[in-house]
């Protein structure tokens, strides 16, 4: 297991209680999807699972280590990218110089080929860059860094409309089968057809699903008038997108915005039917 | 325990990184260097002294600036927390950096401006600074570093401040107590808390000094250990 939790529960002070009892095994070969309302955690989650922030409970292995240990050889194998970024007043080469080899599996090859197709001038200052070639950037360190594990936070945030789609593509092209992917986004579109697993988080728990075991419970069809058992519906032109349970007449993949408004509105009979 | 290559490759981020600030620093402490050297010269003695006032003020001031710099922001904090280095090694690293390079950099420019002054404008004529002078602002460099040091990774933001404005505040509390508990005992004996110098420097004995060192530092190690990015 790349991540493992049991009773994970994280509170800023007593009344603040963010995270509880919250159990997650995420499989190597994985690519997640953390999706959540504004609040739930989703941040304080990938921060503790980085071990930048101690849980306040519960046991916790990420790649075989507890992360609040903070050794070497669990720093090597996870890739922390945060929503807000960070590069010191140095150039992209020296950056590479400075901490690629912290990283002892780092592919230089492959980090420059990712900035290539992400369209980041590579030889200019950290600081000249905008807030979204910062982001590219690091998505190219990242994914260059070869480790286990790569954790990002909102990583779309800032992207524009090509480098979205070239993302998603260098997410499945360089993702090993040792390798597992947690992606948070309030934009769960931007996460459709990359992600295998998909985790939702609101203010009572967490539920850690595959698409393809929610493919097999629920279903995403186009109706004149939305069926009895539909869990979320929304309108458009003189029809319905609707989101109900299991049909054998529908093929059509699980829309991300509507499964996680169907967990977001109606979690109750949501969770009855997976 | 420690990895020598991760460490180097520490001090080589940490160089890489702050030395054009430093360099900048060392360059504005030449220039009120040169001119304090001046009218020291000119219209005072031609003692050291002025020169631990500086140095130490620079080193405190620009140390608190370096010393564990990256806690400072959350984003830098959460960069540096994720460096794939031990918490011993990145500490280590920051715990050489302020005791030997630090204070042996900050110390160049006003021996630079002092012997620069004295050939320059007063073709040698003033003592030029001897090894006992330039060993005791080390020395005094030394017994603040602690502190500092400690203010840096509790306070993470205004260090200096903090740091001595905690150190009067616990001083006059400590002090207060103290007297009231002198009186106590000993109602009508004088109290005397004044620290007996010899030779411009502070006697104290060896163990003290132990248990200040010792107790700073380690207090730094574990909060530093406990450091996270909320």
């Amino acid at each position: 297991m790349l991540v493992k939790t049991e009773d994970l529960g994280f509170a800023y002070n007593r009344r603040n209680q963010v995270l509880d009892q919250l159990n997650i095994e995420l499989p190597a070969g994985r690519i997640a999807g953390l999706l959540g309302a504004n609040g739930t955690g989703k941040s304080t989650l990938m921060q503790i699972l980085a071990g930048v922030l101690f849980p306040s409970r519960g046991n916790l292995e990420v790649v075989d280590h507890s992360p609040s240990a903070r050794r070497p050889e669990f720093l090597r194998n996870i890739y922390f990218l945060p929503e807000e970024t960070y590069l010191p007043n140095t150039t992209g080469d020296s950056y590479v110089r400075m901490f690629a080899p912290f990283y002892p599996n780092f592919d230089r090859q492959l980090f420059v080929d990712v900035l290539a197709r992400l369209e980041v001038r590579h030889p200019l200052r950290l600081s000249d860059y905008s807030f979204g070639q910062k982001k590219k950037f690091q998505i190219a360190f990242a994914i260059a860094t070869r480790a286990q594990l790569l954790i990002m936070d909102e990583p779309t945030n800032g992207l524009d409309i090509p480098s979205k789609e070239q993302f998603r593509q260098l997410l499945l092209e360089t993702t090993g089968d040792e390798q597992g992917v947690i992606i948070s986004t309030h934009q769960a579109r931007d996460l459709e057809g990359v992600i295998d697993t998909v985790m939702l988080l609101d203010s009572q728990g967490l539920v850690v699903r595959t698409l393809n075991e929610l493919n097999d419970c629920l279903s995403v069809g186009t109706y004149a008038e939305p069926p009895e058992d539909t869990l979320y519906k929304r309108q458009s032109v003189n029809q319905w997108q609707c989101i109900t349970q299991h049909r054998d007449d529908c093929e059509a993949d699980i829309d991300l915005e509507l499964l996680f408004n169907a967990f977001h509105t109606n979690r109750t009979n949501f969770l009855k039917q997976i | 325990m420690i990895n020598l290559q991760r460490s180097l490759l520490l001090f080589q981020v940490k160089y890489d990184l702050g030395h054009s600030r430093f360099s900048r620093n060392l360059a504005l402490l030449l220039g009120f260097n040169l001119i304090l050297s001046y009218m020291w010269f000119n219209y005072i003695d031609n003692d050291f002294a002025w020169i631990a006032i500086c140095l130490n003020a620079a080193v405190t001031i620009g140390g608190e600036y370096l010393f564990f710099s990256d806690l400072k922001q959350k984003s830098s904090l959460v960069h540096s927390l994720m460096v794939p280095a031990s918490i011993t090694e990145k500490f280590t690293v920051e715990w050489l950096n302020s005791m030997l390079l630090l204070p042996f950099l900050a110390l160049l420019p006003p021996a630079l401006a002092y012997a620069a002054m004295n050939l320059a404008v007063f073709d040698g004529n003033v003592p030029h600074l001897t090894s006992a002078q330039v060993w005791l602002q080390l020395k005094w460099y030394w017994v603040v570093q602690p502190l500092l040091f400690f203010g840096a990774v509790y306070f993470r933001k205004f260090v200096f401040f903090k740091t001595w404005g905690s150190v009067i505040l616990l001083g006059l509390v400590t002090f207060g107590v103290l007297m009231g508990m002198w009186h106590l005992v000993f109602e009508h004996a004088m109290f005397d808390p004044r620290i007996h110098f010899t030779d411009g420097q502070p006697v104290l004995p060896a163990w003290l000094l132990i248990i200040y060192f010792g107790f700073f530092w380690g207090l730094s190690f574990i909060c530093y250990r406990e450091v996270e990015a909320g």
